[in-house]
């Protein structure tokens, strides 16, 4: 992974001689991983979720009720997602916010 | 806390689509909202920040990668517990509801879990 220690020392930085252009890259990088990691992490549970509920008995091809199910499926799985991903950021807003417990120095920007 | 989107495109949901529409083009528009960025996504390539710096925007990058995890992990929990009916053209609100209350209860079960461990831990 890009995070890993090997690369890290590969390029420099675990020395402190890295350049700016190599944290540029390594970040970049991190970002594209977690991207890339998300889409994989909904098309595999959408792909299932959707599979479970639009076609309960396989068939010998999908129906078109079923990719119109399917379609549907997916919106309201992305919007589940969303409204998950507002709690949690919320959640944080209001836990980093709120007092004492800011012991880890991270922010939200 | 700034929110930005993977995907562009209109909101997904609460207008009733007619009967006849395509079923792929149902899916045009999606908007995805994603964890708090970490300022723009542009904002890394800036002055020449020390190692102590880069550390902890990898940190704050790996923070978000398991906040994703995560929010992804509770969104399929949420779905079975609360997306039962066959899927509609539009979340109902009672829907809404459901995914929200099942979010928040299970970050304060979260919370009841980690006091009731670390108080494990200091006992022994």
């Amino acid at each position: 992974s890009p995070a890993s220690m090997d690369s890290l020392s590969s390029s420099g930085v675990g020395d402190g001689g890295g350049s700016d252009s190599d944290k540029r890259q390594i970040l970049e990088q991190l970002q594209q991983q977690t991207a890339l990691n998300l889409i994989q992490s909904l098309v595999n549970t959408s792909t299932e979720k959707c599979f479970e509920k639009c076609v309960p008995s396989p068939g010998g091809e999908l129906a078109t009720s079923e990719q119109k199910c399917v379609s549907m499926c997916l919106d309201r799985y992305v919007e589940t997602w969303n409204i998950v991903s507002k709690v949690y950021g919320s959640r944080i807003a209001r836990e980093s916010g709120g007092g004492g417990g800011g012991s880890s120095g991270i922010s939200f920007q | 806390m700034s929110w930005s989107s993977w995907f562009g495109g209109g909101s997904s949901g609460g207008s009733d689509k007619p009967a006849s529409s395509d079923a792929y083009n149902d899916t045009s528009s999606f908007q995805y909202e994603t964890v708090p960025s970490i300022g723009s996504s542009s904002s890394y390539g800036s002055s020449s920040g020390g190692t102590a710096e880069f550390q902890q925007q990898v940190q704050q990058q790996m923070l978000v990668a398991e906040l994703q995890r995560r929010i992804g992990q509770l969104s399929g929990l949420c779905w079975e517990k609360c997306m039962t009916a066959y899927p509609k053209y539009s979340i109902s609100s009672r829907e809404e509801n459901c995914v929200t209350n099942c979010a928040e209860r299970y970050l304060d079960v979260s919370s009841l879990i980690a006091e009731g461990l670390a108080k494990k831990f200091e006992a022994s």
